[in-house]
């Protein structure tokens, strides 16, 4: 979790910035996503992966604080990525981000901690969710229990779990 | 011969295409999960410009598949045609599936016509309307009409015998887990309606890089 860095030095303006891994095998969703970051988290670095293999080769190279992970890739899916992603770093915030939000994958997401963010992702689903990652920022990498999942409202906003503390 | 080399889509544009038949699709798949109460499991999309024949092989398999079909035609800024097809040995079970499997077989049979061309419709509509939404344009849809027959009939019997018979097809396949229910979508487009189509994904391309990425780390 070092990659988060403070901007601020006064307690009441603490921003960290985080490294998010954008994984997504289409070049223009990862580009829509960046784009929709580069709005709300201009000072957040994002860092691109293709595939389940490129992803997995960015966590380990980088201390990533955030993924947002595409469902349907060829290759191994998003659930997929997204297990292997947690299993690496079980307290990182994590989005599947897809069109297909049936029921099933929606709770495997859950299952995973993972927040369900809809495709085409829009820029206040995205600051609803990033606003719940900044707001349940723990020390997660000293905590013994996995992360409540970020749940989801319908609109595919995200939201905390109301016993969360 | 080769319909690759009369249009090319660039990287971007075919991208673009892929993830917008991947939208499309997904959106489907979650109102077919709700119609029949069982998870689809979704092949990644492809995207091929080939000569007609080529997309009958690669959508209706061997020319013995007996295959049944629903179709909509759609048309504005880009036209073509939608379909949802499987086996014909499946549609009976397709339509158990979305009549939640209470029905008598004579039942089933009775409503079959109806069940296919209402769920073509739900699900062909699901994918042509976010494909729409996503290139900020309005499709006409037509009402979904039932197809049966093979491979070389479901692709032959356009209204489109021109010569220069090449077309555009996305498809994808798709399964209803525990059901044994494969199909696939696929859509066709010919070569006037690609032109239109590749202007808008230009424009959605453009769109979607528009804010410089000026802190994007690469490589």
């Amino acid at each position: 979790m070092a990659g988060r860095t403070r901007l601020g030095s006064r307690n009441e303006d603490v921003r960290m910035s985080y490294k998010v891994l954008v994984v997504d095998d289409s070049k223009l969703a990862r580009m829509s996503i960046a784009r929709l970051l580069g709005t709300l988290r201009p000072e957040w670095t994002r860092i691109e992966a293709a595939n389940a293999a490129e992803a997995l080769a960015r966590q380990a190279q980088e201390n990533i604080d955030l993924a947002l992970v595409d469902f349907n890739m060829p290759g191994p899916d998003g659930l997929s990525v997204a297990a292997d992603l947690h299993a690496f770093n079980p307290g990182m915030p994590m989005a599947i981000v897809s069109a297909n939000n049936q029921d099933e994958i929606v709770a495997r997401a859950h299952a995973l901690g993972a927040a369900f963010l809809s495709k085409p992702l829009t820029q206040q689903a995205l600051a609803e969710f990033l606003a719940v990652v900044e707001a349940r920022q723990v020390p997660a990498a000293t905590s013994s229990h996995p992360s409540a999942p970020l749940n989801c409202s319908p609109s595919g906003a995200a939201s905390l779990p109301s016993s969360s503390g | 011969m080769n319909g690759d080399a009369v249009i090319a889509l660039g990287e971007m544009e075919r991208d673009a295409l892929t993830e917008l038949v991947n939208l499309g699709v997904s959106r489907a798949a979650s109102s077919l999960r709700v119609m029949v109460d069982q998870e689809i499991l979704l092949s990644v999309p492809g995207v091929a410009i080939v000569p007609r024949s080529r997309a009958t092989r690669m959508i209706g398999g061997d020319e013995t598949t007996k295959l049944v079909a629903v179709r909509q035609d759609f048309e504005g800024d880009f036209s073509g045609r939608a379909l949802l097809i499987f086996p014909e040995t499946k549609s009976l079970d397709l339509v158990r599936a979305i009549t939640g499997g209470e029905l008598s077989l004579e039942d089933i049979v009775a409503l079959e016509h109806e069940a296919l061309a209402e769920t073509g419709n739900i699900i062909l509509n699901n994918c042509l309307a976010t494909m729409a939404n996503v290139l900020r344009r309005t499709l006409r849809v037509s009402l979904p009409e039932i197809f049966r027959g093979d491979g070389t009939e479901l692709f032959g019997l356009s209204a489109a015998p021109e010569a220069n018979d090449v077309v555009l097809v996305l498809y994808i396949n798709f399964t209803i887990n525990h059901r044994d229910i494969t199909g696939y979508i696929a859509m066709l487009m010919d070569l006037p309606a690609l032109q239109g189509l590749q202007d808008l994904l230009h424009d959605l391309v453009l769109r979607t890089s528009e804010p410089l990425l000026t802190r994007h780390v690469t490589g």
